[in-house]
């Protein structure tokens, strides 16, 4: 279940809020991706239309970027959520292309050191972690 | 967790939930993929922990700063109190303990004299008054996680960690556990028999500066949670105290 957009100077529902965002959000991505040269540029765009999207939908997304962890850097982490840009035309429509697969590597692992740096009692890891470097 | 991958081209989307890692195959950058994205750090994303088992228990489990303090306040309230209400609940409890149970509460077994050494350190201590106490503050914990649950899937209701952390005196904060314990939230639900005359609210008619603390800091630390969790992984949020009571 979704909440409604709680002030009554935005007629809006979430649920529209969220939709017209994602209108907004591809289209960025898309004509960032024509233009970019690098990952960081992709970032850039994407990063701004998302806090626009915060604005909209009244709520507060805690970005961080580029904070450094046992593997390296995560381009960005919202909560829950870790986002990695990659180059334009570096992955592929096939989820087994190695780029991808490599990306999806990179996000466990990611994950896994999130978790471990927490050091909050009762939340370690259960799942195997992936041991194969790519 | 979610996590999120793009080229500017394509969106990879990996979740990881219930141990297990799922990932799909990779989707064009079109608004429909981006609605995805938009939803997952709508859920996921905002400020707050989620409300998953593993960190209600690491906050509120057995071993956390919130409960040892917790149940010895409660112990040590319950010792001391003299209010007749709050005796009167403590005996009941200790009838239908003894009788659910089969043995006599006031019998101090190895188990629970582990359990005072944990919780209210060496000494002489009092076993019914002891299990009292955890109980009594497990119940608290699932009575502000009921409430919070309830109020979140009803858009026209205060959420009620919110609610209770606007209670900025002691007296109010008092009234508004009052009403929780009345079943003020669920019975505007339509939800009876919840909670009417729970043994466990002794503690607000003992009420003093030590329960006051004790409460608000349970509610401070659950108000760090995003409440929009439960509705993003509801698998998750089925059985929130799974790894508190085992």
């Amino acid at each position: 279940m979704r909440n409604q957009a709680s002030s009554s100077s935005k007629p809006e529902s979430l649920d529209e809020i969220v939709s017209h965002s994602a209108a907004t959000l591809a289209e960025h991505i898309q004509a960032a991706a024509a233009w970019a040269k690098s990952e960081m540029d992709l970032k850039i765009e994407v990063v701004a239309a998302l806090k626009d999207f915060a604005k909209r939908a009244q709520i507060k997304l805690e970005g961080h970027h580029n904070v450094t962890i046992a593997t390296g850097r995560p381009d960005s982490v919202y909560g829950s959520v870790i986002v990695e840009y990659k180059a334009p035309a570096t992955l592929s429509p096939l989820k087994e292309g190695s780029a991808n697969k490599a990306l999806i590597d990179q996000l466990k692992r990611r994950f896994y050191d999130m978790r471990r740096e927490e050091h909050a009692p009762g939340t370690a890891c259960s799942a195997s972690e992936p041991t194969e470097a790519t | 967790m979610f996590g999120v991958g793009t080229d500017g081209s394509y969106l990879i989307f990996l979740r990881f939930r219930d141990d297990k890692w799922t990932d799909h195959e990779p989707l064009e950058v079109n608004r429909y993929s981006a609605e995805r994205f938009l939803w997952a750090l709508y859920n996921l994303g905002q400020k707050g922990k989620p409300y998953q088992p593993q960190y209600l228990h690491g906050d509120f489990g057995a071993e956390s700063e919130i409960a040892r303090e917790g149940v010895r306040t409660l112990y040590e309230e319950i010792l001391a109190t003299d209010n007749p209400r709050a005796q009167v609940f403590f005996n009941q409890w200790k009838i239908l303990f003894g009788e659910v149970c089969g043995y006599d509460v006031e019998n101090l077994s190895d188990k629970l004299k582990k359990l005072a050494d944990f919780y209210v350190g060496k000494g002489k201590p009092q076993p019914a008054q002891l299990l009292f106490a955890v109980h009594t503050y497990y119940a608290i914990l699932i009575k502000l996680l009921a409430a919070q649950v309830v109020s979140f899937f009803n858009p026209w209701m205060t959420r009620q960690v919110e609610k209770l952390q606007s209670a900025t005196t002691p007296g109010r904060l008092r009234r508004e556990l009052d009403d929780l314990e009345r079943s003020g939230v669920f019975h505007k639900l339509r939800i009876t028999n919840f909670l009417e005359g729970d043994l466990f609210s002794w503690y607000l008619a003992a009420w003093n500066t030590p329960i006051e603390k004790l409460t608000r800091k349970m509610i401070t630390k659950l108000d760090e949670y995003n409440p929009d969790t439960f509705s993003e992984d509801p698998a998750q949020s089925r059985d929130l105290l799974k790894k508190l009571y085992q």
